[in-house]
C-alpha cells in the first residue's frame, strides 16, 4: 500500500520542519547503527535478530543505547530520526518497522524539554488548528488519574487488590497469567491504565509520576520512589515518552538483572548488557531525553486512525 | 489440527475455546508502552450464542475449529429431530436436535432453505433466511377501513410462530417476516 501523494508531501514537510526546528534549538543530527551488537533488555520489547558473518546482531528498537554513548563522549544536544524495529508488534497503531525521532538535551529539565516539543508541534506547517493556536495542554499525575478514572491506588494497592480489580473488570484477562512478581504488578497496572484511563484522555495532555517499576532508563526520584518519566498523549494515543535520564551504572546493572529475571520467568531469551552503555552512564551529562514515533505523530496530525495510512508498504495485519 | 496465532486472528475465524467452537467477532492488538502486549478479542460461542470478551497474550495460539456452514433444505420434523438435506447435489441428510435448531424452528418452512452450521459434522446451529414467506392460519377477522390507525393484532403462522400484523390482514394470506426481529414486513409478492 502507498499513501496518497498529499500524505507523502505532508510527511516530507513535517520531516523538514522538524529538522529545521531542531537546528534552530541547537541540536545536531547524528546517525547510529540500525543493526547493533546488543538488543534491548526490556522484557516488553523484542529486538529482531539478524545473523551476520560476525554472529548475531540486533535491529535496534530505539537508538537509545548508541545515543547515550555519544552523549558520554560529547555532552551536546543531539537527535536522530530514522528507522527502528520492534518484533511481534503489528496492529492499527503498531508496525514492526517505523520511524523514530529521539533526542537528548544536557542541562535541560524534563518539563522544559516537553515545553520545547509542544512549541515544535505548534510550529509545524501542517499542524491542526488546535495545535497551532498555542495548544492547551493538561498536565496530569498518573496516581491521581488511576484513582479518579479506574478507582485504584496504583502505588499502595496490594497484589490481591489488583487481582480483585482485574476480576471485576468484566473481561476475562488471560494475558496476565505470569508469576506475581514486580513485573506482573507493573503489567497489571499498565493494563488498567491502557483500558480504563488512556482512552479517556482528550486533546493534548501529559502524564507524569509513573511507578518506579515503569522507569525503564529514567531516573527514579529518591524521595517519592516514582519514575521521572513523562508521556505526552494526543487524544489518548501515546506520542512522546520523555525521561530525566538515568546516569548510574550500578542502578543500570540492577535493572538489567531484574529485566533478565522477568524474561527467564516468562520463557524469554536472556539479553547481554551493552558494555558501552554501562560505561557511558558515568560519563553522561545531567540530561533529559525523549522519543516520538514519527509515523504516529503524522497520523494524529492528519486526523487518521491507522499507521499504515501514512507509511509506504506497511506490514499487513491487526 | 491447525492452530491460529493471535496475530492471524480475524473476524469470522472459527477457533476452539474451552472445548467449544467459537467465531471471532473482533480482534484488537494492544501494546501499551510499558506493559505486556495483548490481544483483546470478542468471541461468539457458536453453541450457546453467547458473546464474550477475553485478552490473550500476543503470539498465543488457539486450535482451529472444524466448523462449516452449509446451505440446506428443511425437510420435516419428527418432533425430536429436525431433518435437513444438503443442496449441493449430494442429497445427504442430517438430523439436528432442538438445541441446535433453537429459535429457527419458528421460521422453518418445508422445502425452505436455511443455513446449518456443522461442527465436526454435527449440527450446532440452524439459521433461517433473513426473510421468510409464511401463511397465516389464525387471526381475528379483518377490519376494513381501519388501516389509518396503524393498529395491529396477533396472527399465528403455519409454523406456530405468532407475529403482529396490521388489522386488514386475513387468514389464508401469505406474509413476509424478518426472522431476525420477528416483525411483519408486508404481504408476499407472489
Amino acid at each position: 500500500m502507498i499513501p496518497t501523494w498529499d500524505t507523502l508531501k505532508k510527511r516530507a514537510r513535517v520531516l523538514s520542519d522538524v529538522r529545521s526546528r531542531f537546528a534552530i534549538q541547537g541540536y545536531t543530527e547524528v546517525q547510529t547503527p540500525v543493526l547493533g551488537r546488543y538488543g534491548v533488555f526490556d522484557p516488553h520489547l523484542h529486538s529482531i535478530e539478524v545473523s551476520t558473518f560476525r554472529g548475531t546482531r540486533y535491529l535496534q528498537t530505539s537508538p537509545e543505547y548508541a545515543l547515550k554513548q555519544v552523549l558520554g563522549r560529547a555532552p551536546e544536544r543531539i537527535y536522530q530520526i530514522g528507522p527502528v524495529f520492534r518484533g511481534n508488534d503489528v496492529g492499527p497503531r503498531h508496525q514492526p518497522e517505523f520511524t523514530m525521532l529521539e533526542w537528548y538535551a544536557p542541562d535541560t529539565t524534563l518539563p522544559a524539554l516537553i515545553e520545547e516539543f509542544i512549541e515544535l508541534l505548534a510550529g509545524l506547517t501542517d499542524a491542526p488548528d488546535e495545535w497551532r493556536e498555542g495548544p492547551v495542554v493538561e498536565h496530569y499525575d498518573y496516581g491521581e488519574l488511576m484513582q479518579s478514572l479506574a478507582g485504584i491506588d496504583p502505588h499502595q494497592s496490594t497484589e490481591q487488590a489488583l487481582e480483585a480489580h482485574l476480576d471485576a473488570y468484566g473481561v476475562e484477562i488471560l494475558h496476565l497469567a505470569g508469576p506475581r512478581d514486580e513485573q506482573w504488578r507493573s503489567d497489571a497496572l499498565d493494563f488498567i491504565f491502557s483500558s480504563q484511563v488512556q482512552s479517556r484522555l482528550l486533546g493534548l495532555c501529559t502524564v507524569s509520576g509513573f511507578p518506579g517499576s515503569q522507569a525503564a532508563l529514567a531516573e527514579i526520584d529518591p524521595t517519592t520512589g516514582l519514575a521521572l518519566r513523562t508521556e505526552l498523549y494526543a487524544s489518548g494515543i501515546e506520542l512522546m515518552n520523555a525521561y530525566q535520564e538515568l546516569r548510574d551504572p550500578v542502578e543500570l546493572e540492577s535493572r538489567w538483572r531484574k529485566a533478565n529475571e522477568a524474561r527467564s520467568q516468562r520463557g524469554m531469551s536472556q539479553m547481554a548488557l551493552d558494555a558501552g552503555l554501562r560505561d557511558a552512564m558515568a560519563l553522561m551529562p545531567v540530561c533529559a531525553g525523549a522519543a516520538v514515533g514519527f509515523d504516529r505523530l503524522l497520523m494524529c496530525m492528519l486526523g487518521l486512525n491507522r499507521l499504515d495510512e501514512v507509511m509506504i508498504l506497511p506490514w499487513q495485519g491487526g | 489440527m491447525a492452530t491460529y496465532s493471535t496475530n492471524e486472528f480475524k473476524s469470522g475465524m472459527k477457533v476452539l475455546l474451552e472445548g467449544d467452537p467459537c467465531s471471532i467477532v473482533e480482534n484488537e492488538f494492544v501494546k501499551p508502552g510499558k506493559g505486556q502486549a495483548f490481544n483483546r478479542v470478542r468471541l461468539k460461542n457458536l453453541k450457546t450464542g453467547r458473546v464474550w470478551e477475553r485478552t490473550f497474550k500476543s503470539g498465543e495460539s488457539l486450535e482451529a475449529a472444524d466448523v462449516m456452514e452449509h446451505d440446506m433444505e428443511y425437510v420435516y420434523t419428527d418432533g425430536e429431530y429436525w431433518h435437513f438435506m444438503k443442496t449441493d447435489g449430494s442429497y445427504e441428510q442430517i438430523a439436528a436436535d432442538k438445541s441446535a435448531v433453537g429459535d429457527a424452528m419458528m421460521w422453518l418452512r418445508e422445502q425452505g432453505e436455511c443455513t446449518v452450521t456443522l461442527w465436526n459434522e454435527v449440527p450446532i446451529q440452524v439459521v433461517a433466511p433473513n426473510f421468510v414467506d409464511l401463511e397465516i392460519v389464525e387471526t381475528d377477522p379483518g377490519v376494513r377501513g381501519d388501516t389509518a390507525t396503524g393498529g395491529t393484532k396477533p396472527a399465528t403462522l403455519t409454523t406456530g410462530a405468532v407475529v403482529k400484523v396490521p388489522l386488514f390482514i386475513n387468514i389464508g394470506e401469505t406474509i413476509r417476516v424478518d426472522t431476525r426481529t420477528g416483525e411483519y414486513q408486508g404481504r408476499s409478492k407472489s
